[in-house]
């Protein structure tokens, strides 16, 4: 059966043709092009329009060294800067944090249905915050938001406990720890719906946390968000590799030369910060980090190499347009930016488990 | 090439392998027999570093692999599993290159030479024309040589397999082997491939090792080891053992309870 002629040490055409074993970086440029530009025009959308070619100006002019003569309305400067960046900004970072980690989630554990909060960062943070919204706690300490803190602590609390529980002396079990993460998310979820029923406070603000949103945002929050962002990000692309061959599974990687319990680790850790962080400011926006990794598995394949930066882009993408649509569609209104994500979302995800069936992780 | 000695270890309380002792030399292809639960896929585990001896040595290449990080440990011994779980989106290719792993460091990418070494392995195992396609559309024959490929792209000396012929056809079973002689002896170093099949066993192996509750029962060619009484005493079930009519190696067949 075997041909003595492909006895040769020489390389194959087909093996040429993957020479291209290096960044995508093309792809990665045209898609930070694209989200450049879903950002600019979004930012020109809204109660008042301010026109694309104005808004290109206004936001280069705001960076130093940069200066244009003032043709366009001041208050297109005051709207852009102090309202609709910070938005945009904030929006497409927590876009980019939930769908990187709901693709290190799905790749860790091989699980197409693993989204960020699988582990229960979701109803810890809800928790944090409903505790802050609903009892006594006061809203603001020396002017620091309490929310966000709580959220993020909340969020923390419950992956650690869940983490510590399936912990064992000869590593992390992970269908341990999806367990554990679920048993404790709903534990958390039945202390914050007894709170909420305990309060007659109005829970309207609770909601609307809970559903997500970025009507408060502020340039502040992109900061703090990102100082976690960055770290987590770093790790969970530079393991991406490492994620490849993890898609085999444990013990097989292990074989092929992966420290598996620290690669687990490294991985929950990034990515559980990356999404406290994320809903900390923004609330518990769903779908995006389980569907924009899906729609790049689909357009470009399941190397998490480029996978997991793709999924950044795309996320960031979706939520700044779905918060478009949330600030636009019932103005002077506004809908939780979770509710269009779901709106949006759940279709897209049905029709790939319809005729995608073959999709596979 | 390889020492195992005096291996101990227990799971959960039950005692596995029990000092058991085991040599294998470079060239050599030997099969591990014995019945289920004797041991065999904990052996090969042991071996490969996903378990750890409770007691006892394990030496390969020279090296004392005890104190060796797992990426050092995929570049003595490459693991053909008994039912690898295969992304199936990814082309042949990227698989293969995943047996470059221990090679790369974190942020490396495959370059020339792991392109280079994954060529060779795809061409050694007759893969090579399907480098490019995605392994869902494969067959299980091809998939089994895809895997055979990527753990040959380890470029480790020593090569373990577990039961690769338990789920394919007559055909494919000996074509696997074939396949598995043929590497060996373009590539050189030693195989080490647990069966359940003792007649295939006899036919392909240099050496045959048969594992009993946990220790090595019997050791040495095929004809040595693949007795009557041996495999009787060993499986507990009564056999006769023939010659293979062209062959002339053991042929091992059971006989019904009830006839």
């Amino acid at each position: 059966m075997m041909h003595p002629s492909s006895k040769s040490g020489g390389v194959p055409a087909v093996a040429v043709k993957a020479m291209g074993m290096s960044y995508p970086w093309g792809r990665l440029v045209a898609g930070l092009g694209v989200l450049l530009l879903v950002a600019v025009v979004a930012a020109g959308i809204g109660s008042v329009r301010i026109p694309v070619f104005d808004t290109v100006r206004i936001v280069l002019d705001g960076f130093p060294g940069i200066e244009f003569a003032r043709t366009w309305e001041e208050s297109s400067e005051t709207i852009l800067w102090q309202l609709r960046l910070p938005r945009i900004v904030l929006a497409g970072i927590v876009g980019a944090g939930l769908s990187m980690s709901g693709a290190t989630y799905q790749g860790l554990f091989r699980n197409p249905l693993a989204d960020p909060y699988l582990i229960g960062v979701a109803s810890g943070a809800g928790l944090g915050a409903v505790i802050v919204l609903v009892t006594p706690v006061p809203t603001f300490v020396q002017g620091v938001g309490v929310l966000p803190v709580a959220a993020f602590i909340g969020a923390m609390t419950t992956v650690t406990a869940a983490y510590v529980i399936a912990k064992s002396s000869d590593g992390l079990p992970l269908a341990t720890l999806i367990l554990a993460g679920v048993a404790i998310a709903s534990l958390a979820g039945a202390v914050m719906t007894l709170l909420m029923m305990q309060s007659d406070s109005n829970l309207r603000p609770v909601f609307s946390w809970l559903l997500g949103g970025f009507l408060k945002a502020q340039w502040h929050h992109s900061a703090v968000v990102l100082l976690y962002l960055v770290p987590s990000v770093l790790v969970m692309m530079a393991y991406g590799r490492v994620l490849n061959v993890m898609q085999l599974n444990e013990e097989h990687a292990k074989q092929l030369g992966v420290n598996v319990e620290r690669t687990k680790i490294l991985l929950i850790v990034a990515a559980s910060l990356a999404t406290a962080a994320a809903v900390s400011f923004s609330g518990l926006i769903g779908f995006v980090g389980l569907i924009a990794p899906h729609a790049v598995r689909l357009m470009w394949g399941a190397d998490y190499r480029s996978l997991i930066p793709m999924a950044a882009i795309v996320g960031a993408a979706f939520l700044i347009l779905a918060d478009l649509v949330a600030r636009t569609i019932v103005s002077p209104g506004e809908l939780p930016v979770g509710v269009v994500t779901a709106f949006c979302g759940a279709p897209f995800f049905l029709y790939l488990l319809r005729y995608r069936r073959h999709v596979r992780m | 090439m390889l020492q195992v000695e005096k291996i101990q270890f227990a799971y959960k309380g039950q005692k596995i392998l029990d000092g058991l002792d085991m040599r294998l030399d470079d060239g050599e292809i030997v099969g591990l027999v014995g019945p289920n639960g004797a041991g065999k896929t904990t052996l090969l585990k042991l071996i490969s570093g996903v378990l750890r001896p409770d007691a006892g040595r394990i030496v390969i290449g020279g090296v004392d692999v005890s104190s060796v990080s797992s990426g050092d440990r995929a570049k003595l011994t490459a693991v053909v599993p008994q039912d690898p779980q295969l992304p199936l989106s990814f082309r042949v290719l990227d698989l293969v290159l995943m047996g470059r792993n221990p090679h790369l460091k974190l942020l490396q990418w495959e370059g020339q030479k792991d392109l280079e070494m994954a060529s060779r392995a795809m061409s050694l195992t007759n893969v090579e024309h399907l480098a490019d396609r995605t392994l869902e559309t494969l067959s299980g024959g091809e998939r089994q040589r895809a895997v055979v490929a990527m753990a040959l792209a380890q470029e480790a000396p020593l090569l373990l397999m577990d039961e690769p012929t338990s789920s394919l056809d007559l055909a494919h079973q000996t074509r696997v082997l074939d396949m598995i002689v043929d590497v060996q002896e373009k590539r050189g170093g030693a195989v080490l491939i647990a069966m359940h099949d003792l007649t295939l066993a006899a036919q392909y192996c240099d050496r045959v090792v048969m594992l009993s509750h946990g220790a090595v029962h019997a050791e040495g060619t095929p004809g040595e080891v693949l007795t009557a009484e041996n495999v009787g005493a060993v499986y507990g079930t009564a056999v006769y053992v023939m010659s293979h009519p062209t062959e002339g190696t053991p042929v091992v067949v059971g006989t019904r309870r009830k006839a």
